[in-house]
């Protein structure tokens, strides 16, 4: 029983394995399509040099801004611990 | 030492020729699969051409993840067959006419007469499953993959696929024994 059970599946495995072949593209197209991705490639990889570059620039700036704010509070931090001109004492 | 598929997808990222070997890759089987998918070689010929402008547009977010390469495309694929058979209002359903036309290019018109009733045979049952049950047919037997990645691909356990694949093959037997 369980051996006819098998076979029967064997049989249409059989079938399939030689009904399902595979089915190969036009050499034609199969160069065109090569050809269309390749041009869109190049675009996209010169499109995200850009961006790359772009997130340079906000990373610099941001960089920069936060040096001068450091900066800045650094020479306020400065001034406003100059020692005050001394009061002459009065003289008796 | 030679490249692995990892480092070839990483260089893809940022180096059209790396996209192109791997287009060259799998072109054939994502055709072939589509074919059979949709049964009509100019269609095929337009899906397979989005498939893989779409994995090019995306190709920077993969990440690897255990799953093969094929199995990202083949889910792009089948999204897009899916959406095919949606736009048209139609069952999915397996239309084979140019899949078994291309298929027997190089047959001797004999072998092409005897092998055509069985496959059509064959076919018209195919036909009448379930949509998913049909890409596990495909999946396996005409580009060979084993029961975790056709899991990988369609998002579901080796086990459940292991098991719809014994259902799917109980059901074809039925249909194929009933006609005889």
């Amino acid at each position: 029983m369980n051996q006819e059970y098998s076979e029967s599946f064997q049989d249409i495995e059989t079938r399939l394995v030689q009904t399902l072949a595979p089915v190969a593209p036009a050499p034609a197209f199969r160069a065109r399509l090569r050809e269309s991705l390749l041009t869109a490639a190049r675009h996209q990889v010169l499109l995200e040099k850009p961006s790359e570059l772009r997130w340079l620039w906000v990373i610099g700036a941001a960089v920069l801004g936060s040096v001068a704010g450091v900066l800045a509070l650094v020479l306020r931090a400065r001034v406003n611990h100059k020692p005050s001109p001394q009061v002459a004492a009065p003289s008796h | 030492m030679s490249e692995t598929e990892a480092q070839l997808i990483e260089r893809a990222k940022r180096d059209a020729n790396a996209f192109g070997i791997l287009y060259e890759r799998y072109v054939d089987r994502i055709y072939s699969y589509i074919v059979y998918r949709t049964g009509d070689a100019n269609e095929a010929e337009d899906l397979t051409a989005r498939v893989f402008f779409r994995a090019l547009a995306r190709i920077g977010d993969y990440r690897q993840r255990g799953a093969p390469f094929a199995a990202w495309l083949y889910r792009i694929a089948h999204n897009l067959v899916a959406n095919w058979h949606r736009d048209r209002s139609r069952h999915p359903s397996v239309r084979l006419d140019d899949a078994l036309t291309l298929a027997a290019q190089g047959a001797s018109p004999h072998q092409l007469a005897e092998q055509s009733d069985d496959a059509r045979q064959l076919l018209d049952a195919m036909r009448r499953l379930p949509d998913e049950r049909q890409q596990i047919l495909l999946l396996k037997h005409l580009d060979d993959l084993s029961n975790l990645e056709i899991a990988q691909i369609l998002g579901r356990s080796e086990g459940a696929i292991k098991s719809l694949y014994h259902r799917t093959l109980v059901e074809l037997r039925e249909m194929l024994v009933s006609r005889d």
